[in-house]
């Protein structure tokens, strides 16, 4: 199921207070498997994650469509907080942002898209 | 900054370690006088430091490290130290600032529960103050934070923290160690 649709970036790395831009595409948009999905939900957010108790710091998270997929795309975007952890991969504590799409299908196991990028500190002149 | 009552709670956690592991070395047999001894010893390693601590700052009428504000990667933090000794105190000349950052995780499952913390930066610099200290001195501290370091965050189970701890070094007297944190911003400036 998973490759009827995919996660999309414009860039792979952005700063903190930047703008993410994206889009779910569907290559096949009149398969019959996504005209049984409900929704397409999307979360964008930093997994901290490591030797401790894991926690997500959400920057947007919701339905992106409502209904069955007919369309080849669904562009998403949402802006990163100013303040805020930065990609790292430590020995006990790691962050990890990603942006996570989901099939939202009926009596079905919700097929699910994740795709990682880095986030940075901002840039001030 | 650590005030005095920090200190008087690790003596008194210290202390009352001490007790339960000089409890259990006394009145257990084989094992138990093994670990009753090591927890006793340990309890009165917290102790003595505390009362170190305790020692060294009463030398002082006021003192006071705090970081003038937060600092970009790649900047200058700025810490303003003051001293004002009871008495002159000889230095030694050995005084030294130094700043850490840490990553610490906590983890909790159940009754267990374990913290992980992990030194991710640390440099130390020379501190420059009179070789007698006497009277009431004020210092602005300079000190570099490198671009390479994560920023200053708090989750509920994960940190990033920066301190820059102040020793001074007094002659035939405890050092005195001073603590404060530093606010490091997510930000570089070009």
């Amino acid at each position: 199921m998973s490759d009827v649709f995919g996660v999309w970036l414009e860039r792979g790395a952005y700063a903190l207070g930047d703008t993410v831009a994206g889009k779910v595409v569907f290559p096949e948009p009149g398969n019959e498997k996504l005209a049984k999905v409900s929704a397409v939900n999307l979360s964008i957010h930093a997994r901290v994650h490591g030797s401790g108790n894991g926690e997500r710091v959400e920057v947007w998270r919701g339905p992106l469509h409502v209904g069955p997929v007919t369309m080849r795309e669904l562009p998403f975007s949402a802006r990163l907080p100013e303040r805020g952890p930065l990609s790292w991969q430590g020995r006990h504590v790691k962050v990890t942002w990603e942006v996570v799409a989901e099939l939202d299908i009926p009596w079905a196991i919700d097929p699910k898209r994740t795709l990682e990028f880095k986030v940075g500190p901002r840039r001030r002149g | 900054m650590k005030g005095n009552g920090q200190h008087v709670g690790a003596i008194i956690f210290g202390a009352v370690f001490a007790v339960i592991g000089g409890a259990v070395a006394v009145f257990t047999e084989g094992f138990g006088v093994v670990f009753g001894g090591v927890f006793a010893l340990v309890g009165l390693a917290i102790m003595a430091n505390g009362i170190r601590h305790l020692v060294a700052r009463s030398a002082f009428e006021q003192l006071h490290l705090a970081a003038v504000g937060p600092v970009p990667l790649g900047g200058t933090a700025e810490l303003h130290l003051v001293l004002t000794p009871k008495r002159a105190l000889r230095l030694t000349g050995d005084s030294k600032v130094k700043v850490t950052t840490t990553e610490k995780a906590y983890y909790s499952a159940g009754t267990s529960s374990r913290t992980y913390t992990n030194v991710l930066f640390t440099r130390e610099q020379p501190l420059d103050l009179p070789q007698l200290l006497s009277q009431h001195i004020e210092r602005r501290i300079a000190v570099p934070i490198p671009t390479d370091i994560p920023p200053t965050w708090s989750g509920k189970s994960n940190w990033f923290y920066t301190t820059v701890e102040v020793r001074v070094d007094v002659d035939n007297w405890p050092d005195l160690v001073l603590e404060a944190p530093v606010e490091v911003l997510p930000e570089v400036h070009q």
